[in-house]
């Protein structure tokens, strides 16, 4: 009963969080109203039991977001909504598109035939997360990982503007290199 | 005291408060010994201080977001006080999460919007430049100081705060043991709650930065969430590195608050010890030192483990 | 009323200092009072209950006073001090008028919001963000506008221009600011305003000029003829100007002790032996690596600038604890050699770093120019006396 309430009322807060990140000027208020529905999202994991991975989603989002409202700031205008804006584009396509997706996802999952377990497994959710995770698809979890930050560093040295010549020189001698900025190490 | 009555959480929340409030008052303390003032009153410099906020006017900017400058300076004691809840008391959490680490790292972690809520709210290039050295301070020490938890946990078997503060009974303590990742937690407890020489967002040479446009009661509620804030790392530099309850003579619950008193003497010492380290040096050293040696530790702190050391 | 008028006795004032360039005697013996009373400085007026004044300005400079007034949260006091002597006396009175319940809640009667004025366009430079930030108020004769292109006509929130945007050195397009670094700034040279274009904390250019022109003497060669004796005034003029150097370097332990000692050195006879922990406090700042590595390399200064400016912040901070040192660790022996003419070596000094600051800063984060600025602490009072005709050297 409680957790029907807890559910019901994080159910709407998320969407109406979520309808708020476009309706609101202000690009810090946007990300604030994005942050909040990933928050009230999380709550029903927990609500599953799964205590980590609720945990773990709030923490990552709380991150994320912060990481985002830089470059939001950074990029986009009226980052502190002074001015009337709007936020949307292609209303009509967008809406019609927003809804098939959430008439599908809804279909999917109401009428899925969901295993009935009926009681909590003995062993702890997180260890039989960290169990799976570690034994037969250890494997593509490592791979994945590292193909994820080969990634990010590559996407960061690509579009840096200043390659390895302009820091070392011409024949890449030159210590310390020739930075705006010098780091703490003085490499 | 039984888990979950609101008679524990009261008793905590004062706990944290007095501790607070003494943390304070030794930094003024300091702070009048070493200008040369009249320091016999300077115990009650904080209460002074807290009178004199209490009659203020608040400031309003023009053009300020006022509502994300509020939400986060009330964020901040209240992210404070939600991370107390882990904090095993006599044996028992008032919420002993089976996850205590993860949830302890998500509260310490809402002092970034807090901060940074606070600092954009003030409509004031200031706040702005203090609120993202914050952000910037943040993803320095974020990465090494969850490799630490990690390590922590790794080396209890178990993500609960109290089993970690049981796994040391005993033991040796998690301090001699990963003593890499007790550094590096110290430094991140000092970082989250911008203090000492991690205090890059609220600097003189930028006016104070997220608080220079704060008065009154907005000053009040944040300042008084820096040195929750502050207190609560403290507290649990105990479960995790310092044996939790363990030691002769006096009962767990009182061991606890003198390790807790303990670390936030150093935390305090430490404060006026350095100088302000910069974030645009800090962050070279974060992810070239602090990072692979934090791996390290982990690796060796699980070596140990598997090895049936620990 | 009883519990107000109860919290406001208890309440330590906490007052924000304003100097006018030619009042350095006022502000020292003003920095000596609130250390003496264990009064804290705010940093900004917006946690600031006491404005004091020290010394009077020119017309500019009582705008800007206008302003910071304006953006003092009530309760709050007004001190002007005009000589070192009252204020022992002027501050007394300052906390008995804070303490008074019905003049605090008459002036707050007539008041908003503090600090929720409308934009005044007149004369100021505005600065994207925030006008009703204090160190916003440079004195600025002149009605130039210089926002670019920007159409006054449209209708702004406040009263606030949108800022306008320039290229940065990554090549992106971000918004610009324009702040001054201005007269009423905490650890700041007195009169110096550098007005920077930031985008975001770097400092894209920057401008030096000189608040209005001082009327009164330079403190520093004047008391120099003293009987404190000249190497005790050298070296207090050094350790003023550690200690503001240590403030905005983040260390305001250090800097607290660096203000005592320089109370110390005015104070007392030449060849008195200062308090122990003088030594130790120097040998401490001396050896602290984390200072000295956070600080290497930056402001670098060629050797076409005067022997005194040479080297980046870490050598000229070096300078000022030799001087100390000297000072401090050997009174009976060997004292630093005096300059030749130490008070035109000054005036020499703020000259260049007035010329220089423009290129020194451009590309630096805030923090970084902030400490370049410290590194040298202009002394423009010293300037004026030198240019100013029919003055003393």
């Amino acid at each position: 009963m409680v957790d029907a309430i807890v559910f019901g009322i994080c159910a709407i807060g998320s969407v109406v969080a979520g309808i708020a990140v476009f309706r609101v000027n202000s690009m810090a208020r946007a990300t604030f109203a994005l942050l909040a529905s990933f928050i009230l999202a999380a709550v029903p994991i927990l609500l599953l039991g799964l205590t980590y991975l609720g945990v773990l989603v709030i923490l990552m989002m709380v991150m994320e977001m912060m990481i985002m409202l830089v470059f939001m700031l950074m990029y986009m205008m009226n980052p502190a909504g002074l001015m009337p804006m709007t936020m949307v584009h292609n209303n009509r396509m967008s809406l019609i598109i927003a809804v098939a997706v959430f008439v599908i996802l809804v279909s999917g999952a109401l009428l899925t035939p969901w295993p009935r377990t009926g009681r909590a497994s003995a062993v702890e959710p997180t260890k039989a997360l960290g169990l799976d995770i570690m034994g037969p698809h250890m494997l593509v979890m490592v791979i994945i990982g590292v193909v994820l930050f080969a990634t990010m560093v590559s996407v960061i040295v690509l579009s840096s503007a200043r390659g390895r010549y302009d820091r070392f020189g011409d024949d890449l001698r030159t210590r310390p290199p020739r930075d705006p900025v010098r780091g703490g190490l003085g490499r | 005291m039984t888990e979950g009555s609101p008679w524990s959480l009261l008793t905590a929340v004062g706990l944290l408060g007095v501790f607070g409030y003494a943390a304070a008052a030794v930094a003024a303390l300091v702070r009048a010994r070493q200008a040369g003032s009249r320091w016999t009153g300077a115990w009650a410099a904080p209460g002074r201080e807290v009178a004199r906020l209490l009659v203020r006017q608040r400031n309003a900017v023009v053009g300020s977001d006022r509502l994300l400058a509020r939400i986060g300076g009330a964020l901040l004691p209240v992210a404070a006080i939600m991370a107390l809840l882990v904090l095993p008391l006599g044996g028992h959490a008032i919420s002993d999460l089976s996850v205590g680490v993860v949830w302890f790292n998500a509260m310490e972690v809402l002092a970034w919007v807090a901060v940074w809520m606070v600092g954009w709210g003030s409509n004031s290039a200031w706040g702005v430049v203090g609120a993202n050295r914050f952000l910037a301070q943040g993803l320095s020490y974020e990465l090494p100081h969850m490799f630490a938890l990690v390590t922590v946990a790794i080396g209890a078997g178990s993500l609960r705060v109290s089993d970690i503060a049981a796994a040391q009974g005993g033991h040796l303590w998690f301090v001699v043991m990963m003593p890499a990742a007790f550094v590096v937690f110290l430094i991140s407890v000092m970082g989250f709650s911008f203090w000492g020489p991690f205090d890059q967002a609220v600097g003189r040479d930028i006016v104070g930065g997220v608080a220079a446009q704060l008065s009154g009661i907005d000053r009040l509620v944040f300042l008084a969430g820096r040195y929750l804030m502050l207190t609560v790392g403290s507290a649990m530099t105990v479960p995790f590195f310092l044996g939790g309850g363990a030691g002769p003579f006096l009962p767990g619950w009182a061991w606890l608050l003198v390790k807790t008193a303990a670390v936030l003497g150093v935390l305090v010492w430490a404060g006026q010890w350095w100088p302000t380290i910069r974030m645009e040096r800090f962050a070279e050293i974060s992810w070239v030192v602090l990072l692979p040696v934090t791996i390290l530790q982990a690796l060796v702190v699980s070596i140990f483990v598997l090895v049936g050391w620990m | 009323m009883g519990v107000t008028r109860a919290l406001l006795w208890l309440s330590i004032p906490r007052p924000f200092v304003v100097v006018v360039p030619g009042f350095t005697a006022v502000r020292l013996r003003v920095e000596h009072e609130l250390r003496r009373r264990g009064w804290v400085e705010a940093l900004t007026p917006a946690n600031a209950d006491l404005l004091v004044v020290c010394g009077e300005g020119g017309h500019a400079f009582a705008e800007m006073i206008d302003l910071l007034w304006e953006q003092l949260p009530s309760p709050r006091a007004f001190v002007r001090i005009l000589s070192p002597d009252a204020v022992a006396r002027q501050f007394d009175e300052a906390r008995l008028a804070l303490r008074d319940l019905a003049a605090v809640q008459a002036d707050a009667a007539d008041r908003g919001d503090a600090g929720a004025h409308s934009m005044r366009m007149d004369g100021m430079e505005m600065s994207a963000v925030d006008q009703s930030d204090g160190h916003a108020g440079a004195p600025n004769g002149g009605h130039d506008m210089d926002m670019g292109d920007m159409d006054m006509s449209m209708d702004m929130p406040g009263g606030i221009p949108m800022a306008d945007r320039g290229a940065d050195r990554d090549g992106l397009k971000l918004d610009q600011l324009h702040v001054p670094l201005g007269p009423a700034l905490p650890d700041w040279p007195t009169g110096l305003i550098v007005r920077l274009v930031l985008q975001g904390d770097l400092v894209q250019a920057a401008e030096a000029e000189v608040a209005g022109a001082s009327g009164g003497p330079s403190f520093w060669l004047d008391a120099e003829a003293d009987a404190i004796g000249p190497s005790r005034v050298r070296a207090a003029a050094a350790a003023d100007s550690l200690q503001r150097f240590l403030s905005v370097a983040g260390w305001p332990s250090a800097a607290a002790t660096g203000r005592w000692l320089r109370d110390d050195l005015l104070a007392s006879v030449p060849d008195a032996t200062l308090n122990p922990r003088f030594a130790r406090w120097l040998r401490r700042v001396r050896r602290s690596r984390v200072l000295f590595w956070s600080m290497n390399g930056l402001g670098e200064v060629g050797s076409d600038a005067p022997d005194g400016l040479r080297g980046d912040v870490s050598a000229r901070c070096w300078r000022w604890i030799d001087e100390l040192a000297s000072a401090i660790d050997s009174s009976a022996a060997t004292a630093q050699p005096a300059p030749a003419s130490w008070g035109g070596q000054r005036a020499e000094h703020a000259k260049v770093v007035l010329s220089i600051l423009p290129t020194l800063l451009a590309g630096q984060e805030l923090a970084v120019a902030r400490l370049i600025v410290a590194s040298f602490d202009p002394d423009l009072e010293a300037l004026q006396a030198h240019t100013l005709p029919g003055s003393h050297d």
